[in-house]
């Protein structure tokens, strides 16, 4: 069996799969790409049994066969070599004949039945699908991936909340102690349900998606995205994400309203002062200003600034982890004013742009840490 | 210059303080649930009766001659302790206490008192005070202070309980007396290794390469080198809050039912819980574990552990034991029958500043009532208030036949005197 492919296509192809080699695993055949050649395409799969990555090109081959390879060594050669035609030959001693015009490389592969069966999904109309623009997708995660939880406590709260409805296509991530609730409202959808994807299946994308259409498809366990030359199938949490909807408060009535980028600056130098246990920095609210305080007992440093505002009410005292504000506050860079909407000290914050925009609304929530009385 | 003074046979010689007819005669004390031997008078120490000797098998010797055995007392001991430590520090503002009945003593500045006759104070000040007898060494450096306070018990008669490093001589005979093993912060693995190769005594210790000390040991071993030449390098400490808290118990007897293994886990929580508010801090973390009898090579056995992450901070006694009872549910495997468990807290943070949760949050309520439950307890008596779900039954107890009163920390056991 033999087949030719361009070297910088090969590589091109490569660099799209390879992120779904896990680095580290007890299962060595997942560090291998499943090369798979059927009527004139060769599909590159690999995965770490979270998620897969699909990439294709046609080669012009003389049979149909699967096979597989160790997915670094291969990445690597093809990746240095500068372009040129390779030509594939498999021998019957499970050698994979790489030949160049300038050299010849040997390494061994695997029959195709080693590789974990893969989830495929197949054209059918009843399926649930939506299309979403491959930059507004990544925005989305750049936006919310932050507040993905890490506790193994909570599994769902390790992903991103999909809801589809006709009201839109909402993303939410939260570990308990923020919230991120993000609605597209043009990516409407005929099907209501709701689907958590896990982290890795949202870096990955992030890495990998452009301006070209995301066509997402779905099934109880799976979803796949498919961009124009990869498809990536990841699993889906099955456990039952928390109800966001009821922790957003509705009656938080006092709003500050202040300048992104001046808190963002002043939260920054706060945080050196702040004890590193617990991160936690004091708003002194006031009409016209802010006082932002904090203080590292153990070092003896302490170090209060003002930042000017408008606030609804006459005072109050709240306290945060400013690692937590910090991380909020540089996710709304974009936004020159924002908001927070307050109740009292122990209750959670609604952050949220000052200027709505037509097709996205995006609140953050943010959970106080307590003051000493 | 540093002093350690360590307590002869602590729990023995609390026992005796107040059973002055046990002087002179054989008195023994056993571990929780009237295990093992874990303290022996010097009458006990002669009938050959060894460290950790189970109590069972030891019954004939104790009963032949005549040895007294008690259950042991932490509340007597920790109360003792308290005395002699409180009596210590008026003596040196630096102290670290380094054991229930054991104390470095930074004498920095005091050089110019004789410093043997200031150890012969604060032996006959304990002495007076409390009952307790003491050893004292005075040395350089801490372990060499160490090295001293053996000397000064070994050699009692000749010391008088009290012995002073303060010269390149005795300095360098006691060095050369002392085995490599006794050596403090030599384990017994390094001690091996130490003797394949030669080295006896500490002495021989002290002339290894530095670079073979520093390889073989780490950074600890070459420190503790440069203490016994007489460099000072192993500093006072101060107290470290803990790292983490664990509450285990073998239990007397085999349990196979969940409820009663639950009913324990739940009290090891319900006690970890008081551990942790007594050093302010709250646990984001909490690990069970059970295991069988392994000297039971007959029956199946069976052991597993679990690490929850909490979805908050805690140190109440309620939300503690209900995580422990989940994760035990979560082990637990009917059919064996299970000779030890424990919980074990770890990850803390300072109870008093919690990040609030959007979803789950320590229940405010808690804190006021475990506030309330600790005052009651600490007044009448441990485990005077618990939860329904904690040893109700009482299905367990544990053994302790030998018990002495709390002469010092209970109204009711205070001695009467008639005159």
């Amino acid at each position: 069996m033999e087949f030719k492919v361009n070297s910088k296509e090969l590589e091109k192809l490569l660099s799209k799969v390879i992120p779904a080699v896990p680095t580290r695993t007890p299962m060595s055949i997942l560090e291998n790409f499943l090369f798979e050649i059927k009527d004139g395409l060769l599909n590159i799969y690999a995965t770490d049994l979270e998620i897969s990555l699909k990439s294709s090109i046609s080669v012009v081959a003389d049979e149909n066969e699967s096979f597989v390879v160790q997915a670094k060594l291969l990445y690597e050669i093809v990746r240095s070599l500068k372009e040129t035609t390779i030509h594939f030959t498999l021998t019957p001693s499970k050698k994979v004949n790489l030949v160049t015009d300038f050299g010849k490389y040997s390494l061994s592969y695997l029959d195709a039945t080693e590789f974990p069966n893969l989830q495929t999904f197949e054209d059918d109309k009843e399926m649930n699908e939506v299309t979403i623009n491959g930059n507004d997708l990544k925005n989305a995660f750049d936006k919310s991936s932050f507040a993905m939880s890490k506790e193994e406590m909570r599994p769902a709260m390790m992903g991103t909340l999909f809801e589809f409805s006709d009201n839109g296509l909402r993303f939410v991530t939260t570990d308990g102690h923020r919230l991120v609730n993000l609605l597209y409202k043009n990516v409407k959808s005929v099907f209501n349900n709701s689907y958590v994807v896990p982290e890795r299946a949202v870096s990955v994308l992030s890495r990998i998606l452009d301006e070209k259409d995301v066509r997402i498809r779905m099934n109880k366990a799976y979803m796949s995205f498919k961009l124009n030359d990869i498809e990536l199938i990841t699993r889906l949490i099955s456990q039952k994400y928390p109800d966001y909807a009821s922790v957003i408060p509705l009656e938080n009535e006092l709003t500050l309203k202040v300048n992104t980028k001046e808190l963002l600056d002043s939260i920054k130098r706060m945080m050196l002062f702040s004890t590193s246990t617990t991160k936690r920095v004091k708003f002194s609210i006031k009409e016209k200003e802010i006082e932002i305080s904090a203080e590292d007992l153990d070092l003896g440093a302490s170090g209060e600034e003002k930042v000017s505002c408008e606030f609804s009410s006459d005072s109050l005292e709240i306290g945060f982890n400013c690692a937590y504000v910090q991380d909020v506050l540089s996710h709304l860079t974009s936004e020159e004013e924002i908001i927070f909407k307050l109740h009292s000290a122990t209750k959670a914050v609604i952050i949220e742009p000052v200027q709505k925009k037509e097709n996205i609304d995006i609140i953050m929530l943010l959970m106080p840490v307590r003051l000493n009385s | 210059m540093f002093s350690l003074i360590d307590c002869n046979n602590f729990y023995a010689s609390c026992e005796r303080v107040f059973r002055p007819d046990l002087n002179g005669k054989p008195v023994v004390v056993l571990s929780n649930n009237d295990g093992c031997v874990i303290a022996r008078s010097n009458e006990a120490k002669a009938l050959g009766i060894p460290m950790g000797a189970p109590a069972f098998q030891y019954e004939d010797v104790f009963v032949k001659h005549n040895v007294h055995v008690f259950s042991a007392n932490f509340a007597l001991y920790g109360d003792m302790s308290h005395r002699v430590m409180t009596i210590l520090s008026e003596y040196s503002p630096d102290i670290e206490i380094y054991s229930i009945d054991e104390a470095f003593l930074n004498l920095d500045g005091l050089e110019h008192l004789n410093l043997l006759d200031y150890g012969n104070k604060i032996r006959k000040h304990v002495f007076k005070w409390t009952g307790i007898p003491i050893s004292i060494g005075i040395a350089p450096t801490k372990a060499l202070a160490k090295a001293a306070n053996r000397i000064a018990k070994k050699f009692s008669d000749k010391t008088n309980g009290v012995y002073v490093l303060d010269n390149q001589e005795k300095i360098t005979k006691t060095l050369k007396w002392l085995s490599v093993e006794d050596v403090w912060g030599i384990g017994r693995r390094h001690s091996k290794r130490l003797k394949a190769i030669g080295v006896k005594t500490a002495y021989d210790f002290i002339q290894l390469d530095d670079n073979y000390v520093k390889r073989k040991m780490t950074i600890v071993g070459l420190r503790l080198k440069r203490d016994l030449q007489g460099i000072p390098t192993i500093q006072m400490e101060d107290v470290q809050p803990k790292k983490n808290i664990a509450t285990t118990r073998t239990f007397e007897t085999n349990y196979s039912e969940f409820e009663q293994i639950n009913e324990r886990v739940i009290t090891f929580a319900v006690s970890c819980g008081e551990k942790l508010r007594k050093q302010n801090s709250a646990c984001n973390s909490l690990m069970v574990f059970i295991h069988t009898n392994q000297h039971r090579e007959d029956l199946p056995q069976y052991s597993r552990n679990i690490v929850v992450k909490l979805p908050f901070p805690t140190n109440s006694g309620i939300e503690l034991a209900k995580f422990a009872s989940q994760a035990l549910k979560q082990i637990f495997k009917p059919g064996y029958f299970y000779k030890k468990a424990g919980v074990i807290v770890m990850d803390f943070t300072p109870a008093d500043i919690p990040q609030y949760d959007l979803f789950e949050n320590s229940d405010e309520r808690h804190k006021p009532l475990m506030q309330a439950v600790d005052k009651i307890n600490s007044r009448y008596g441990q485990h005077k208030i618990r939860l329904a779900s904690q040893d109700q039954k009482r299905v367990w107890k544990m053994k302790q036949e030998k018990l002495s009163p709390r002469y010092t920390t209970k109204l009711s056991d205070i001695i009467t005197i008639n005159l």
